[in-house]
């Protein structure tokens, strides 16, 4: 990618001429609507993929809101449809995966877009961190080339020096030490916690109003990892940026979101405040996963484990409430009757008929009996009738 | 105190690429116990297992399993050892031969050690029964299995011959939590059943301190402390333990966020290994390797940091500024 000849003339030229610093070059041009806000807003998602024999449903309708400037964490285990999801907003599938449903950033329609439009909202408006840090940067480029091709792409700096000194600016900004020696290496001569604020750089270099961050840790030593979570803090501080969070990681969850939601099999199964649903979980499943995390207090050996596996991705039953099989809460119906979001208290909605009005379940001791739900388990907060349609994306205020 | 199952002394190991992965480390496991070796990825954890099961040579120092030397042992007493001391590694999908059936994997670790034939097949399925694998899934291959499952076959393989001692590698790491939680309640099942040591391998700071009776934290192919697991998570002495707990995300603590990467193992910083990164790290530490020293009076927990002795913590360095 080193010249503009690539880029074909945009459709309408005076608008494109209106925008463009240069006017002689059309890279950097946005080809589309630009969002005026940062509100990330997804509904009804739902990602199909198909192959000759099957089709796998990865993710099977599910409804969150990135509100401008906060952090939404979709909380989740392997092959519960976070990271598709994730991918699926941000338009990296090819057409041969079904993605349905809608996501708006900032009123733009990011699924009615064409490609070119798209191109211009990706890594400008909104910026993926990728999990893989080695897989996703190019090793025969020096990184300072690849943060620059962001920059001139859209259009934030033109000339290859400048580009290449916003590079470095990046870089600093990431935490790299000695960025000017930074830019002129090589992926391969990074350790994984700087290819990872690389990446985030990178992602950052636009000034997102998102950013899209896929398990940005997962790879990295604790000690990293805490120093790569206090950079999101401090840059979305600094930039006022938007953060959809993917991670399996319950106390990188605690640690980061304003709002968590918890998918299972492709389905969002809880979804509120960070500090409630991981405090006053209301889903069975939740309150499980919390549970399965040794702690200081817990004897040893006695982990409560949510008895059986998650399923893999598409294998879920699709009758009746995924989580069922496992859950030691569920009673007949949950087999048969898939469950709604409803809520469970302010802006706090959960997917659980045990919960569905009737009895809350809190983090607590499991119930004596492992058969249907036990009145002495009643904690935590009132279910709320008062509040909004039981639509996690429509609380924002 | 009973005699120790495992003594390992000063061991070391360079790699031919110049990596000194580990680097005189020393630990001793008695029967029964859970011995925990905590550390990043990189401090040599993994490798101190390999010098422990011999299946890598040492460069320096010994083994002696139950008193004896392994370092120097070959052929039949070498085996009759390894069938004492057996390991289960982090990933099952890559150690359970894909061509085998899962009670073929089983019956091939007895064969090896020449258990008697007729027992082989009885012996095999109620392995499979004791750690929860069902008796439908006995004729499936490795890639039927979910990954938790597939761990449960590893522990049921490296129970096959009665282990005195076993090493677990990273042997939950790869589980999501809700089926890591139930692993590892079959693995203190087993061993308040059976009897056997752990020493369990992790970087999973809350795992291993559930598990474990005491605690080795590496750093750059040293051991930075020792303790018993409980007094090391109340009170870390050495400040690298302390910024490594200090790290695991949650809400609104206290942090410690350590400044830089870790050093290159090749090409190790002078002295204490650990003071490019140490926010208390004074002149003197690059002066001398830091031995290890009694916390607090208490020998049962040592920290290798010389400011042990001035009560200077990373914590009370942070409540100071």
């Amino acid at each position: 990618m080193t010249t503009a000849t690539r880029i074909d003339t945009p459709p309408d030229i005076s608008e494109a001429l209106l925008n463009a610093p240069h006017p002689s070059r059309f890279r950097g041009v946005r080809t589309g609507p630009a969002p005026t806000e940062g509100t990330l807003k997804v509904e009804d998602l739902a990602v199909t993929f198909r192959s000759k024999r099957k089709a796998v449903e990865a993710v099977r309708g599910i409804s969150f809101t990135v509100e401008a400037g906060k952090t939404l964490v979709l909380l989740g285990e392997s092959g519960s449809g976070k990271s598709v999801s994730a991918r699926a907003v941000m338009r990296l599938y090819s057409d041969a995966v079904t993605v349905t449903g809608r996501a708006t950033l900032g009123g733009v329609d990011l699924f009615d877009l064409d490609d070119r439009a798209m191109q211009s909202i990706r890594g400008r408006d909104m910026a993926l961190v990728p999990q893989d840090a080695s897989g996703s940067l190019d090793p025969l480029r020096r990184v300072g080339s690849q943060i620059a091709e962001v920059l001139r792409r859209h259009g934030i700096e033109h000339g290859r020096k400048a580009a290449r000194q916003r590079a470095a600016d990046l870089l600093a900004q990431v935490g790299i030490p000695d960025p000017a020696r930074a830019v002129r290496s090589y992926p391969h001569e990074l350790s994984g916690g700087m290819r990872q604020r690389v990446l985030i750089a990178i992602a950052i270099a636009c000034e997102p109003k998102v950013l899209v961050a896929d398990e940005p840790t997962t790879a990295l030593d604790v000690t990293i990892q805490a120093q790569v979570l206090d950079l999101f803090a401090k840059l979305q501080a600094d930039l006022g940026m938007g953060l959809l969070l993917v991670t399996h990681d319950v106390g990188v969850a605690l640690q980061m979101a304003d709002r968590v939601a918890v998918m299972y099999a492709g389905r969002l199964v809880e979804e509120g405040p960070g500090a409630t649903v991981l405090g006053e979980s209301a889903h069975p499943y939740t309150a499980g996963l919390l549970r399965a995390v040794p702690t200081p207090e817990t004897p040893r050996g006695q982990l409560q484990a949510i008895p059986g596996q998650p399923p893999a991705a598409g294998e879920a039953v699709d009758e009746g409430c995924s989580f069922a099989p496992r859950c030691v809460f569920a009673v007949g119906e949950c087999g048969t009757h898939r469950p709604a979001l409803v809520p469970v208290g302010a802006v706090h909605w959960a997917a659980c008929p045990v919960v569905n009005g009737r009895v809350p379940v809190a983090v607590g001791p499991p119930p004596s009996s492992a058969v249907g739900p036990s009145p002495s388990s009643a904690v935590g907060p009132p279910p709320s009738s008062a509040v909004g349609p039981p639509q996690p994306g429509a609380e924002a205020s | 105190m009973t005699a120790p199952i495992l003594l390992a002394e000063h061991l070391s190991k360079r790699f031919d690429n110049g990596v000194l992965a580990v680097d005189d480390v020393s630990l001793t496991v008695h029967p029964g116990e859970t011995v925990g070796i905590v550390g990043e990825s990189g401090c040599g954890k993994s490798t101190t297992g390999k010098l422990i099961l011999r299946l890598l040579e040492t460069d320096s120092g010994y083994v002696a399993f139950d008193g004896k030397n392994i370092g120097t042992m070959s052929g039949q007493r070498l085996q009759e050892v390894r069938k004492q001391l057996q390991l289960v590694p982090q990933n099952p999908q890559t150690s359970l031969n894909p061509r085998l059936t899962i009670t073929e994997a089983i019956a091939f670790n007895l064969r090896s050690h020449r258990w008697p034939r007729r027992d082989v097949a009885p012996r095999t399925a109620s392995l499979l029964d004791r750690v929860g694998v069902p008796a439908a899934y006995a004729h499936r291959y490795p890639h039927e299995l979910s990954g938790g499952q597939l761990q449960r076959v590893a522990i049921a393989r490296a129970l096959s011959t009665d282990p005195k001692l076993i090493v677990c590698d990273e042997a939950v790491s790869a589980l999501d939590k809700s089926v890591q939680a139930q692993v590892l309640n079959l693995l203190v099942e087993l061993q308040r059943d059976l009897g056997m040591a752990y020493l369990f391998i992790s970087h999973d700071l809350g795992v291993v301190e559930h598990l474990s009776d005491r605690v080795v934290v590496m750093y750059l192919g040293r051991i930075v402390e020792e303790s018993a697991a409980s007094a090391l998570w109340q009170h870390p002495a050495h400040p690298y333990t302390e910024a490594l707990f200090s790290s695991v995300p949650g809400p609104g603590r206290q942090r410690l966020v350590l400044t830089g990467d870790l050093p290159s193992p090749a090409n190790p910083p002078s002295g204490c290994g650990f003071r490019t990164r140490c926010p208390v790290a004074i002149a003197a530490c690059a002066e001398a390797r830091p031995d290890a020293v009694a916390v607090a009076g208490d020998s049962s927990h040592q920290a290798a940091c010389i400011r042990i002795g001035e009560g200077v913590t990373a914590a009370t360095r942070i409540g100071a500024a």
